[in-house]
């Protein structure tokens, strides 16, 4: 067994352990983003990312190698060109459309028509997507994966830095997909003058995702899936609302990602305050709660501490302007809440682009203490 | 250096409303440093920036939760260190809540500012529709602003404009409402009741 694969094994111990609401060795630690490319290459800028990719993902690969705290693995070999299509947003990016160090944008354009709710229900949602990426201007040959530049680059993580996925395939919530699809200003028109419609469609949305799941899971048995929602919180949308075009698509793709033995980890970006105790409905420790940091992360240990792991929630804002001390004490605050078991150091949302390597290895120390 | 967050829903008129804003302050001879989600959407366009000798910049709109305060605060301290600006009109997302803005100004390094004012503006041709479907973002709109414009004066009907009042009335009784059409023009006198400074 490499080095690497040791380590490997290791945290995987570790993040399972904390994931099944047990007490690891140490608190798993789980951060990275797009600061990442700096911590080896101070020069570096965002445009980097975008027009000397490769280099760029070496560039993140040396900068994990200088902190080997860090439990799980940076998202590599993503063509930032077609990054948006994820959204069905156009994509603006540094170095191209925006200054060298801005971060890329997407521009949510709303190619979707009032019209394409049939095409959904009609032709699927996996036709619908395909036809739409082509309307937003992206091609199959855009968007089609370097499959085996990615292998190359999972095995270097995985081999030479030993470090581990936390989930696998993403699947980002009906509701939030077709808000951005459509735009948000027109698809809360949609939701409040054609609801049936908007069901209609987030119902053939959620079953597809469900048989792609299946199949997913099936083949790579993630440790966990990736159940991403915003919009869809206390933040923004009216509770009635929520009960209506929110709920039922997690509550019923949860269920069945869970069915198939695998775990699903919640990336809920704003404010869930009001919504938390719906997730008490899952089965104890079969999800994961990636918060933010704008849901009040003691109203999460009070409402979910007991049922399910929690990765928190050190905020984008105090890791790119704050000290390492305001970072110290903040993480050492998160674990005096949670303790040793079911908790994830992490950020809340990715670490911002600016972030100073001082911070990282603030919130570090803090964990390492325990 | 005084702030003036121009807070809305999408669509509402944030724009169209600040260019008149800043149009104003620069008649009264007060340097404007205009805040914007995107520019190049409506009318900020490099021809009225220049006539305007007017500072535009943009600010990310990724993710609101890891980029916002990343975004707005080293811009307000360059702001504050390099030019000397009398006005800050920031216009944030429509879909962001003003008091989460707010939040990440406990960042900030520069001199202090004079004051933060928040006007929100609402849309009477969509206000109840809304108002039922994304009600906290509404209310919390609402709720954090020190004075209330409903827009669009030449659209809306007497109808709209009661509903508009009800549910000003219902979330922010405190608060002023103000009837204008940004597109039309805003009267001097009304734009005055915004402004920091009363000469
Ligand atoms: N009739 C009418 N149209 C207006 C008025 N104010 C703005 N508009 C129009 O409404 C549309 C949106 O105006 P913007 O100023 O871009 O609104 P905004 O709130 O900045 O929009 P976002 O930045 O996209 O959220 C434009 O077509 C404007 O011309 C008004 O008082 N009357
Ligand atoms: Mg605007």
């Amino acid at each position: 067994m490499t080095v690497g694969e040791e380590l490997y094994n290791q945290r995987l111990q570790r993040i399972k352990t904390a994931m099944d609401m047990g007490k690891p060795d140490r608190i798993p630690i789980s951060l990275g983003g797009p600061s990442f490319i700096r911590y080896s290459e101070p020069e570096a800028t965002l445009s980097d990312y975008v027009l000397r990719p490769e280099w760029a993902d070496d560039a993140v690969i040396r900068s994990y190698a200088m902190l080997p705290e860090i439990d799980t693995a940076p998202a590599l070999s993503g063509n930032k060109r077609t990054s948006g299509a994820m959204w069905f947003a156009k994509t603006k990016l540094p170095g191209i459309e925006l200054p060298n160090d801005a971060l890329w944008q997407y521009d949510e354009v709303g190619m979707m028509t009032a019209d394409d709710y049939d095409t959904i229900i009609n032709k699927g949602w996996g036709t619908f997507s395909k036809e739409l990426l082509t309307r937003l201007g992206y091609s199959e040959e855009d968007l089609k994966p370097d499959f085996e530049y990615m292998k190359k680059m999972q095995k270097r993580v995985k081999e030479e830095l030993g470090l581990v996925n936390m989930s696998g395939a993403a699947y980002i919530m009906p509701f939030e997909i077709l808000s951005a699809a459509r735009s948000l200003t027109k698809f809360l028109r949609d939701m409040y003058r054609m609801p049936d419609k908007v069901i209609a469609a987030m119902d053939v949305i959620a079953d597809e995702y469900i048989a792609s799941a299946q199949e997913h899971i099936r083949e790579h048995k993630p440790l966990s899936v990736f159940s991403g929602n915003g919009r869809g919180g206390c933040q923004f949308l009216s509770m009635k609302k929520f009960e209506k075009f929110v709920w039922p698509y997690i509550k019923k793709t949860t269920d069945a990602f869970i069915a198939e033995g695998t775990k699903v980890l919640f990336h809920n970006d704003a404010k869930w305050d009001e919504n938390l105790s719906y997730w008490r409905d899952f089965p104890k420790a079969s999800c994961i709660f990636d918060p933010d940091s704008l849901t009040d992360i003691v109203k999460i240990k009070e409402v979910l501490g007991d049922y399910m792991c929690v990765t928190g929630d050190v905020p984008p804002a105090l890791l790119e302007l704050g000290t390492p001390e305001e970072n110290y004490k903040y993480a050492r605050g998160l674990i005096d809440l949670f303790g040793h078991s079911g908790f994830i150091m992490s950020s809340g949302c990715s670490v911002p682009p600016h972030a100073p390597l001082e911070n990282i290895k603030a919130v570090i120390a803090a964990t390492i203490e325990g | 250096m005084h702030l003036l967050l121009i807070a809305g829903f999408l669509g509402t008129g944030k724009t169209t409303f600040s260019i008149q804003v800043a149009t104003e302050c620069i008649r009264q001879g007060r340097k404007v440093a205009m805040l914007v989600n995107e520019i190049g959407e409506i009318g900020i366009d490099g021809q009225l920036m220049r006539e305007l000798d007017l500072d535009v910049w943009e600010m990310s709109n990724g993710c609101i939760c890891c980029t916002l305060a990343a975004d707005l605060v080293p811009t307000l301290e360059k702001l504050d260190q390099e030019y000397a600006v009398d006005l800050i009109l920031m216009e944030p997302s429509g879909a962001a809540d003003p008091e989460s803005i707010l939040r990440t100004l406990v960042y900030y390094k520069g001199r202090p500012l004079e004051s933060i004012y928040t006007v929100t503006l609402l849309d009477p041709l969509r206000l109840p529709e809304l108002y039922e479907v994304v009600t906290p973002l509404i209310v919390t709109q609402i709720a954090n602003a020190n004075v209330l414009f409903a827009n669009k004066a030449d659209l809306a009907t007497a109808e709209q404009l009661e509903d508009v009042q009800r549910i000003a009335t219902e979330v922010n009784p405190d608060a002023k409402l103000l009837l204008v059409s940004a597109r039309q023009g805003i009267d001097s006198d009304l734009l005055k009741e915004i402004l920091p400074w009363k000469d």
